[in-house]
Parts: C-alpha cells; sequence; structure tokens
C-alpha cells in the first residue's frame, strides 16, 4: 500500500461520507418541533414578525429546495447566521473551534501519554502492587464521568488549594493575544508573550485532565490487556530465549503489536471529546465549540447546528483518516494485504 | 564419556489457575552431553514443552518452580539475575519453536527481527557484531531459502509454513551454538517438507558440535534422529534408554503402548492405542501418574511414584513392575 493514493482515495470517500452527513443533519434539525424563528424571537414576538424572520430563513420553502439553497450558500463559504449569536455561523466557529481544539489538544496529549505509559508499565509490572493500584484506579477512572471529574478537580485544586484557575480561557481582564489560529495557546508563543501563554496553559489543564480521565483510563487497561496478550506468545518468548535483553523484547517487540487497538480507541475517544466536552466546558467556563453546540440545540438554532455538526463530522474524518496511517505503519498485515482499508 | 551440557534435577513446575494449582512438571530429571541429540517424547500435554520454557526461563507469568535446579554448563540457571540469563542464552541456547506462523513476530520484517538476535547473541550488552547483515544473508542461505536479500525486507505474512520454519531455523543457525531445542520442528508442515526441514536441522547441529533436544511426539522422527531418547508422562519422566535400545525393548508399559500405536503401512488394520488419558493436573494421581490407564497396574502403583531405576546399561525406567531389576508382573 502506497501512501498517496491511499490518502486521497480516504479524501474522496471523506467527500461522500460529509455529503450525507450535511443530509442527514439538515433534515433532523428542520424536522425536531419548534419553530426556530418563534425560539428566537421569543414568545411575545408579534406574528408577522416571525413570520418575516421565517421567509428570510426560507424555512417557508420545501425541505429539499431549503437544502438547495443552503448548498449554494456553503459552496460560497457560507454558513449562514446563528439566531442565538445573530452572528455568522462562520464566524462563531472561528471563534470557538479553536478554544475546544487546544483542550481537546492538551487532552489527547494527556491520553495518549498517560494511558500508554501507564498500561506498558502496568503489564511490565504484572500482578505486583503497582499493577493492582493502576488497575483499581483505572475502574475510577472510566466508571466516573469527566463531569464529575471537573467538579471534583475544580473543588479540590481550584478552590480548596488555589493552584490552578477555575473559570474561562484567560485571567478576567487580561486582554487576549493578536489572533493568529485562535488558540489562545499558541498564538501568545507567536506573539512572543510568555505570560500570556503560562497563563491560557494553566486555564486549560484542569479541563483537560477531567476530560483526559476516562479515556485514559480506558486506554491503559487495554494498553495493559493487549501487551499481556501478546506477551506469552511465542515470538515473545523466541526473543527472550536468543538472548534479547527484556527492555528490548518490551520496548520494541511486545510494544508495537500491542499499540494497534489501543491507538484505533485512543483516536475514536479523542474525537469523541469534541462533542462531549460541553459538560466540561460548561462547568469550567469555557467558551468552545462543544457547548456552543449544546446552546444552539437547545435553541433549535437550525444554521447553527448544521454547522458545528458538520465540523465535528470532518474532525472525525480527518482523525480516522490519520489512524489508519498509523495502524498501517505499525502493522504490515493491513499495509501489505489491504485488509480493512 | 563425555561432559555434560545440561542437567536438569527434579524439577517441579505448577500453574497458577483460577481456583487452584496445576501440578504439571512432577520432579522431571532430564541431562544432556555436549554434542549428544537427545529425543524427547509422549503424546499431547505432558509437559515436553514446559520443560523446554522452563529450561530457557521463558514459562508464562502463572508459572512457577517450587522446586528443582537447572544446571546448564555447572551454573544453576534459576539463580542468575537476568542479565547473565541474557548472556547465557543469547550465547548458546536456541530453540525452534512448535508453530513457526507465531514464533515469528508478524510486525517486524525477518532483517529486523535477525538483526537483534545477531546483536545480542554477542552478550546482552549489544556490543557491535561485525558484518551483522553478512551473518544473516548467510544463516538464509544456508537454510536454504530462496533469495536471501528479498527476504531480510519480508514480513512473515509473505512467506509460506515451510518458509517461516526456515526463517526459524535461520535464526538458529545465526546464533546457535551449544544446543538446539527443536519442538515439534515439522509437525505443521507438509510431509514432503518434513525430511528437509530434518535434514537441515541435524546438519546444523553436527555442523557446530551443538546439542540437539528433539521434542516430538512421532516416535519414527526420534528414531531417525536422536541417539538417546527420553519418554515422558504427565510430568515424570518415565523412562529414557539409548535409542535403539528403547525401540528393540521398551520396559515402561506406556512406552509399550507408544510403540504399539504407531501405524504401520505393511500389515493390515488399525494399531492399538492407549485407552485413557493424561490425567487432570489439579488433581494428579498420587502415585505413578500412569497407573490409572496402565493394564499392569497393583497395589504399589497407586502409592507413590516410582523412583527412575537402572534396568540395563544405560536404560532407566520408572515402574514398579521392574523394582526388583528384573521383569516382575505376577501381580498383573
Amino acid at each position: 500500500m502506497r501512501l498517496g493514493p491511499f490518502v486521497l482515495r480516504r479524501l474522496a470517500i471523506s467527500i461522500f461520507v460529509l455529503f450525507g452527513l450535511s443530509i442527514l443533519i439538515f433534515l433532523i434539525a428542520r424536522i425536531v418541533p419548534g419553530d426556530p424563528a418563534r425560539m428566537a424571537l421569543g414568545p411575545r414576538a408579534p406574528v408577522d414578525v416571525v413570520e418575516r424572520l421565517r421567509q428570510q430563513m426560507h424555512l417557508d420553502r420545501p425541505l429539499l429546495e431549503q437544502y438547495g439553497l443552503w448548498l449554494w450558500e456553503v459552496a460560497h463559504g457560507n454558513l449562514g447566521d446563528s439566531l442565538v449569536t445573530r452572528r455568522p455561523v462562520k464566524q462563531d466557529i472561528r471563534e470557538f473551534f479553536p478554544a475546544t481544539l487546544e483542550l481537546v489538544g492538551l487532552t489527547a496529549i494527556f491520553i495518549i501519554v498517560g494511558g500508554i505509559s501507564l498500561g506498558v508499565i502496568s503489564a511490565r509490572y504484572a500482578n505486583t502492587w503497582f499493577d493492582n493500584v493502576v488497575r483499581l484506579f483505572s475502574y475510577l477512572g472510566i466508571v466516573t464521568p469527566a463531569f464529575a471529574w471537573a467538579v471534583i478537580l475544580m473543588l479540590l485544586f481550584g478552590f480548596v488549594w488555589h493552584i490552578f484557575p477555575t473559570y474561562g480561557r484567560l485571567t478576567e481582564g487580561v486582554i487576549p493575544p493578536v489572533t493568529i489560529t485562535g488558540m489562545y495557546t499558541i498564538d501568545s508563543l507567536l506573539n512572543g508573550r510568555f505570560d500570556l501563554f503560562w497563563d491560557a496553559f494553566m486555564h486549560l489543564i484542569l479541563p483537560a485532565i477531567a476530560l483526559a480521565l476516562p479515556p485514559m483510563s480506558q486506554a491503559a487497561r487495554i494498553t495493559r490487556s493487549s501487551m499481556a496478550d501478546n506477551q506469552n506468545k511465542d515470538c515473545i518468548a523466541s526473543m527472550i530465549a536468543y538472548g534479547v535483553p527484556n527492555r528490548v523484547v518490551t520496548g520494541k517487540y511486545l510494544l508495537k503489536p500491542s499499540l494497534i487497538s489501543p491507538i484505533t480507541v485512543m483516536a475514536l475517544d479523542i474525537a469523541a471529546t469534541f462533542g462531549y466536552a460541553f459538560m466540561v466546558e460548561k462547568i469550567f467556563g469555557f467558551p468552545g465549540l462543544a457547548r456552543y453546540g449544546i446552546q444552539v440545540m437547545l435553541n433549535k438554532d437550525v444554521n447553527a447546528i448544521v454547522g458545528v455538526v458538520m465540523v465535528l463530522g470532518v474532525v472525525f474524518i480527518t482523525l480516522n483518516i490519520v489512524v489508519d496511517i498509523i495502524v498501517a505503519y505499525l502493522d504490515p498485515r493491513i499495509r501489505l494485504l489491504g485488509r480493512n482499508v | 564419556m563425555s561432559e555434560t551440557l545440561l542437567d536438569i534435577k527434579n524439577l517441579h513446575v505448577w500453574f497458577k489457575v483460577y481456583g487452584g494449582v496445576l501440578k504439571v512438571l512432577n520432579g522431571v530429571n532430564f541431562n544432556v552431553k555436549i554434542g549428544e541429540k537427545v529425543g524427547l517424547v509422549g503424546e499431547a500435554g505432558c509437559g515436553k514443552t514446559t520443560t523446554m520454557k522452563a529450561l530457557l526461563r521463558v514459562l508464562p507469568n502463572l508459572a512457577l518452580i517450587p522446586e528443582g535446579d537447572i544446571f546448564v554448563r555447572g551454573k544453576n540457571i534459576l539463580k542468575l539475575n537476568s542479565r547473565e540469563l541474557a548472556d547465557l542464552r543469547g550465547r548458546g541456547l536456541s530453540m525452534i519453536f512448535q508453530d513457526p506462523t507465531s514464533a515469528l513476530n508478524p510486525v517486524f520484517t525477518i532483517g529486523q527481527q535477525l538483526d537483534d538476535i545477531i546483536k545480542y547473541s554477542a552478550g546482552s550488552s549489544g556490543q557491535k557484531v561485525a558484518n551483522k547483515k553478512n551473518i544473516a544473508l548467510s544463516a538464509l542461505h544456508e537454510a536454504r531459502l530462496p533469495d536471501p536479500e528479498r527476504m531480510l525486507d519480508s514480513y512473515p505474512i509473505q512467506l509460506s509454513g515451510g518458509m517461516r520454519q526456515r526463517v526459524c531455523i535461520a535464526f538458529a543457525i545465526a546464533t546457535a551454538r551449544d544446543l538446539l531445542i527443536a519442538d515439534e520442528p515439522t509437525t505443521n508442515l507438509d510431509v514432503t517438507i518434513q525430511d528437509q526441514v530434518l535434514r537441515l536441522i541435524k546438519d546444523l547441529v553436527e555442523k557446530k558440535g551443538a546439542s540437539l533436544i528433539l521434542i516430538t511426539h512421532s516416535l519414527g522422527l526420534a528414531r531417525e534422529t536422536t541417539e538417546r531418547v527420553y519418554v515422558m508422562y504427565a510430568g515424570n519422566m518415565i523412562e529414557m534408554a539409548a535409542t535403539s535400545l528403547l525401540f528393540k525393548k521398551p520396559f515402561h508399559p506406556y512406552t509399550q503402548g507408544l510403540l504399539a500405536s504407531v501405524p504401520r503401512l505393511s500389515g493390515g488394520g488399525f494399531a492399538e492405542g492407549i485407552p485413557g488419558r493424561i490425567p487432570n493436573y489439579r488433581n494428579p494421581p498420587p502415585g505413578c501418574r500412569f497407573a490409572p490407564r496402565c493394564p499392569y497396574a497393583f497395589a504399589p502403583c497407586t502409592k507413590a511414584m516410582p523412583p527412575l531405576i537402572d534396568v540395563d546399561d544405560g536404560h532407566q525406567v520408572a515402574c514398579y513392575l521392574y523394582q526388583n531389576g528384573q521383569e516382575d508382573r505376577r501381580n498383573a
């Protein structure tokens, strides 16, 4: 399997997937009961004003025509206006998505580094006290949802010990860095403002840990069991029997085949975090895309709903392609036989 | 008599399992001299592979060795630390595993695996070995693999079963010096290439002056290849003799049954098997573990395991029928 054609094929398929997704979410957003115009204007708005907004948003036309009009706008780089923020959806996404992206980015680092290293150490010292502690805490990690962790962490590290800030992306009153990517940590570095970077980074830590704990525990468990499965295979015994030292066998011959399943699971968890983050974002007052997504859904803000879902779709597809490339790199059985691609 | 390379004394291996302990090896005694070719026969599940894995110290995590010693060149390997152990394995011991599909790591090329094996064959610190690639290529060539150069870049899935087994043998060729353990090396292969593979193993051992332990359930294979044979049953060595002697005059009822159950091409009818099967290791019979299946079992057999005793020159058997130095079947 060569990388270029593989990625091109996956991208081509992705376009169809996104197309299908857009039809689906476009319909669902409109079929759900409730009149978006009425909800936007409130119960006391006069009927003719509501009617004018409906016409303005083409909500009086047949669904097919609405979709056609929407596609036409999208083709011109326009996602329509949000009824909640009264701004173009594109502008909202441009503001909220980078916030979630840097939050999930840090979460992903915690999940990957924490999950794999805990799993590996746990497998290496299987059935010792360390392994037992990791296994116990990973149970706790999995069964406790991220929003509960968020509250616990906030109480402990925000209010009992004042180590981390508990609200927003920056300390109140601090002016954000000049926007380049929209991610404060990166923009502040690009501007050379290390004080701002530290401030933004500290604001990310608690929500990122809260989001990371459940998937990280899951990843640690999967890594451990995958290592344990492979540990008793003849190919590992064979390497040991040939005198290859334990550290090489564990770090190379055992780790590589054992990473395949945790990586797949971690990638899906990370992609899902973009959507699941809303509770944690809400608790920490973090103006992110997930929180925005829930807000527009509750208000039946049709254009914004479709916009947010499409962004999440792109995120999922991108991560899936990345994972397929990593897995194909790790596993020649997939690379050479073209299985599962 | 030549020097002893390997000496296993009274080896017990247990497996911790849910709700109990499997007492698999029950005091195994086993030795191999330098340059000797020894067979280890017995039916599936009798502990042949476990004995060898214990010798290489590659038993799974849940195994424990409550009793016994394993000496390699006079050093007790159960008392070595992991570094000394890696040194010993790298320098002297190699094992060809039963199933060539699982014995090769699926996500590394043959070349990558061979490279590390050769690298650490000089010692666990991984000193520089000159011409690693040349050693690898010539090993693959000696194992009669076509196009060794391309083989280095191949993954196991790109090879057939026979080729994989030859790759495993190439691993052994690249490093073997003292002892080669071949665990059912031909079981998973076509009959047509079984002979080639066996010849390859025999050549390798003879050329290097190494010792061979051939694990097999096929008596024919043991007869062709080895000089001395151990017969194993349910975690005990029950008979040991020079190969020719054993086939001429087997003493232990189990060995007799084993020989009788070999199907013959000439002569009609099915061979007779041994009724029953290997005992449960959780609650093994208190005496001789073969007693429940033995047609000659009598009172002492259910009390304690009979010790290995000499019945002939270099012929040992663990059976109460021969405790007086002669066959005694009056109670049967």
